[in-house]
C-alpha cells in the first residue's frame, strides 16, 4: 500500500482530512455530481420606478437566496459559509452594455456588504471587468490604489502567460492570479452570435483576445476559455444579475428587446445557471412572437460542451437541475 | 492621452525604436487607451471605410473576406475595429504600437530598392490567428493592450523623409487592420516621392486592396500554405482570397513577392511545393520571387522543431526546377546560396547579401551587368529615380 501499515485511528484521522479537502475543491471538480442547483429569487418590487432600484430590495432578494443556497439561517452565516477574513474576491461584473443593461451597483453592493459580512477586508475585495470607461458608464465608481472596497478595469494588465485550453489560446486577466475567490456577476441576455451571454460567456472579458473567439457561436470557445485552470482552480460563485433582461438583438442595450423578469440567480455551476438563463430568454422570445434561437440558427451550443467529458463545467441536462424559487 | 513630436520620434527610432526583432514591443514614453464616447481619452475618431450598415446598429465589415457581422459595441474579429451604435470605427487610425527603420531585405523584398531601408510601422491586431505568429504580443492584441504612439499620416511621411527612408513599410502585424490609416499614408508618401510597402497575409476584399494599389510602391505577401486545411486550422482562416489577392496584383501590374514559412509537418511535404510553383508559374508567372522561410518555434507551436535546413533547400530545389527564377531561402545562414540573387538568364550572381546587407551589386539601369538582361523588380522609385541601392551605397 502506502509502505505501512495504518492504525485505525489513523485511517479515520486520514479519511476525516480528505473528507474536509474534498468540501473545499473548486466548485468545477464537483460537476461530477449527478444534479445542480440554481437558487431564483423574484420580486417585481425591486424596481422603485422605471429603472430605478430599491437597493433594500435588492439586499433583501439576494440575502434569500444566499440563505437558500447554503442552507444557512441568517444570511451573515451564509456568506461566511462560502468566504472568509484571509480571502481575496474578485466580483467580475458586466458592463459592456452601458449604464442600463450591466451587472447593477445595487447589486453589486449587496454582494459586496455579504463579503464584508463575512469579514472579507475591504481592500480584498476587486470589482472589475475590462475598462475602466465601461465600468464608470454603468455607474461604478473607480478606486484603483485607495481605501476600501477596489473597482477597476484590467485595461491592458494580462498575464505574459499564454495560456493554452482547447482551440482558445489566451493571456488572462491579472486580476484572476491576484484572487483567492471569484464571484462571476453576469447579465441575462441575449447574444447574437453566441445566442446567449450570462456566466460562461462573461470570461470572455477575463482575456485579451475574446474577438477570436466568436466563430461558430462562440463553440467550443466559452467552454474552453472557462476550463482553463486559472479559473477552475478558484471557488466560484455565480449570482447572475437577471432583474433587466434582454432578448434579442444583444448583447449591446436595445430598449425596445428589454424586460423585467425582477430575478436573481445563484449557483456555484455555471452550466446549469446558463442552462436556465437561456431557457427565460427562450420562454420570453416565445412570449414576443419571435422564432426559438434553434430556429434562428444561435443555439448555445457552447452549454453542451462546456458540460461535456473534457470540459466538465457543470449540468446541462436540464433532468438534472433543480430550481429553486424562493 | 500622450502624443510625441517628430523629434522625440525619429530619436526612438534612431535608438532602435520597438523593432520586434529586438524583443521590444511598446514605445517607452507613450501610454493610451482609445475612448470613442466619453471624451477623455480621444485621439482616434476614424470611421472605417469598407463596411456596410444593417438593422438594429449592426454592420457587416467588407474590408476581409471574413465579413464580420458586428453588433452595437462589438468588434470585429480583428480586435481594431469597433461597432458603435451603428457607426464602424478604426480603433488605430495613426496609432502605431511598434516601429523601427529596418532593412528593406528584412521584409524581405530582394526586388526592390535593395539596401535601402524602410521606416517600419504596425498597429496592434489581425484578421488572422496564425499558431505560429512570431508577432503575436501585438498582433493578436487589442490596441487598449499596446502602447502606442500618436503618428498621424503626414508626421509619418514626414519622419521617413528626415530619416532619409525612401520607403515605409506597413509590416509586423497585418496592415490590412489598420487600412484606412495605410491608405492615408501610402496617398501622402506619394506626394513627397517616398515609397509605400504592405507586408500582409494577403487578406484584404479585392476591391479595398485596388484602392490601395493606386498608391503602394510594393507588395509581400505572406503565402501561410497551399491547403485550404492549412488556412482553416492553422490560421483561421482560407487559401482561396489569397490567391484572389495574388491574382489581383498581378492584374494591376504590382510589384509583389511571396514568402513561405515552412513548418514541419504541417506545410512541408515535397507534394505541396510543386503544386504551389505550379500555380504560381501558371497564374503569376515565373518572375514573382518566393522566399520559403525558415520556422522557428513559437506561440502556439512551441512544440515543434525549428525547420530542417534540408527541407528548404529542397524547396528551393522544387521551385528552381519548376521554372521560378527567382526562389530563395530565408531566416538561416546569411551566407547560403541561396540568399543571394543569379541572373536568370545568365546564371551569374548579381546580388550577394549577407543577411540583410549587400555586399555586392551587380544591377544596372535594371538589367543584369553581364547579359544585359532584365531582371525584374523595382530598382528605382519611378518619381524618385535618386533612390537606389546605388545612390545609397556608393553615390554613383
Amino acid at each position: 500500500m502506502l509502505g505501512r501499515e495504518y492504525t485505525r485511528r489513523e485511517f479515520l484521522k486520514q479519511s476525516a482530512v480528505l473528507t474536509a479537502g474534498i468540501s473545499l475543491l473548486p466548485s468545477p471538480l464537483r460537476a461530477a455530481s449527478p444534479e445542480a442547483t440554481v437558487v431564483r429569487t423574484a420580486d417585481p418590487r425591486v424596481w422603485r420606478d422605471r429603472l430605478k432600484l430599491d437597493p433594500a430590495m435588492v439586499q433583501e432578494m439576494l440575502s434569500r437566496a444566499m440563505v437558500q443556497f447554503t442552507g444557512e439561517k441568517v444570511p451573515k452565516n451564509a456568506w461566511r459559509r462560502l468566504f472568509g477574513s484571509r480571502d481575496v474576491v474578485g466580483i467580475k461584473v458586466n458592463t459592456l452594455a452601458g449604464r442600463v443593461l450591466s451587472s447593477n451597483v445595487e447589486l453589486v453592493d449587496a454582494i459586496t456588504q455579504g463579503l464584508l459580512s463575512a469579514g472579507v477586508r475591504a481592500e480584498n475585495i476587486i470589482i472589475w471587468d475590462r475598462f475602466d470607461r465601461e465600468l464608470r458608464k454603468a455607474r461604478f465608481q473607480l478606486n484603483r490604489r485607495g481605501n476600501g472596497i477596489r473597482c477597476y478595469g484590467t485595461e491592458n494588465q494580462y498575464s505574459s502567460n499564454l495560456v493554452i485550453q482547447g482551440e482558445a489560446a489566451s493571456c488572462y486577466s491579472q486580476i484572476l492570479y491576484d484572487c483567492t475567490h471569484l464571484i462571476n456577476v453576469p447579465v441575462l441576455k441575449h447574444h447574437s452570435i453566441a445566442g446567449v451571454s450570462v456566466s460562461l460567456k462573461n470570461w470572455f472579458g477575463a482575456i485579451h483576445n475574446p474577438n477570436k473567439y466568436h466563430s461558430d457561436r462562440c463553440n467550443p470557445f466559452v467552454a474552453d476559455v472557462s476550463a482553463a485552470p486559472i479559473l477552475r482552480q478558484k471557488k466560484q460563485l455565480i449570482i447572475c444579475d437577471a432583474l433587466l433582461a434582454q432578448y434579442e438583438h444583444g448583447p449591446g442595450y436595445k430598449a425596445a428587446y428589454c424586460w423585467t423578469p425582477n430575478q436573481i440567480l445563484v449557483s456555484d455551476d455555471p452550466v446549469a445557471l446558463d442552462t436556465i438563463g437561456w431557457q427565460m430568454i427562450e420562454e420570453q422570445r416565445q412570449q414576443q412572437g419571435l422564432p426559438s434561437l434553434k430556429e434562428v440558427e444561435k443555439l448555445p451550443d457552447y452549454l453542451a460542451t462546456a458540460a461535456d467529458d473534457r470540459h466538465a463545467l457543470g449540468v446541462h441536462d436540464m433532468t438534472k437541475i433543480r430550481v429553486v424559487d424562493v | 492621452m500622450q502624443t510625441t513630436s517628430r523629434r522625440k520620434f525619429l530619436y526612438q527610432v534612431a535608438c532602435g525604436g520597438t523593432c520586434l526583432g529586438l524583443g521590444q514591443f511598446f514605445t517607452p514614453w507613450a501610454s493610451a487607451s482609445v475612448d470613442l464616447t466619453d471624451g477623455k481619452h480621444i485621439f482616434i475618431n476614424k470611421e472605417a471605410l469598407y463596411y456596410e450598415k444593417l438593422e438594429n446598429m449592426d454592420i457587416r465589415c467588407k474590408l476581409c473576406p471574413k465579413e464580420c457581422e458586428i453588433g452595437d459595441k462589438e468588434r470585429g474579429w480583428c480586435g481594431v475595429r469597433e461597432n458603435q451604435e451603428g457607426i464602424y470605427y478604426t480603433l488605430v487610425y495613426g496609432n502605431p504600437c511598434a516601429y523601427n527603420l529596418d532593412p528593406i531585405e528584412k521584409k524581405p523584398f530582394f526586388h526592390y530598392l535593395p539596401g535601402t531601408t524602410a521606416l517600419s510601422i504596425a498597429t496592434a491586431g489581425c484578421n488572422l490567428n496564425c499558431k505560429y505568429c512570431q508577432n503575436w504580443q501585438i498582433s493578436q492584441r487589442r490596441p487598449e493592450q499596446t502602447r502606442n504612439t500618436y503618428l498621424p499620416p503626414g508626421d509619418l511621411v514626414a519622419a521617413a523623409r528626415e530619416m532619409q527612408s525612401p520607403s515605409i513599410a506597413f509590416t509586423y502585424s497585418e496592415p490590412t487592420v489598420f487600412y484606412e490609416y495605410m491608405l492615408d499614408t501610402s496617398r501622402e508618401a506619394r506626394k513627397t516621392d517616398t515609397g509605400a510597402v504592405m507586408i500582409s497575409a494577403g487578406y484584404m476584399q479585392t476591391e479595398p486592396l485596388e484602392e490601395l494599389c493606386e498608391y503602394l510602391t510594393a507588395v509581400k505577401i505572406d503565402l501561410k500554405s497551399f491547403r485550404d486545411d492549412f488556412y482553416r486550422e492553422i490560421c483561421s482562416a482560407k487559401l482561396d482570397p489569397v490567391l484572389q489577392t495574388l491574382k489581383t496584383l498581378k492584374r494591376l501590374g504590382m510589384w509583389f513577392e511571396i514568402v513561405l514559412l515552412v513548418v514541419p509537418t504541417l506545410n512541408d511535404d515535397e507534394a505541396e511545393f510543386r503544386e504551389l510553383c505550379r500555380w504560381i508559374l501558371g497564374e503569376l508567372g515565373p518572375d514573382v520571387p518566393l522566399h520559403f522561410s525558415r520556422f522557428y518555434p513559437t506561440y502556439q507551436l512551441k512544440n515543434l522543431p525549428s525547420t530542417p535546413i534540408r527541407t528548404l533547400e529542397m524547396a528551393y530545389e522544387i521551385a528552381q526546377d519548376a521554372g521560378i527564377r527567382y526562389a530563395y531561402i530565408g531566416n538561416i545562414n546569411p551566407d547560403h546560396k541561396a540568399n543571394q540573387t543569379y541572373c536568370h538568364h545568365c546564371g551569374k550572381m548579381i546580388i550577394q547579401r549577407r543577411g540583410y546587407f549587400i555586399r555586392r551589386y551587380d544591377i544596372q539601369g535594371g538589367k543584369c551587368r553581364y547579359c544585359r538582361t532584365p531582371i525584374p523588380g523595382v530598382w528605382k522609385l519611378a518619381r524618385n529615380p535618386n533612390i537606389s541601392l546605388h545612390a545609397l551605397q556608393t553615390g554613383e
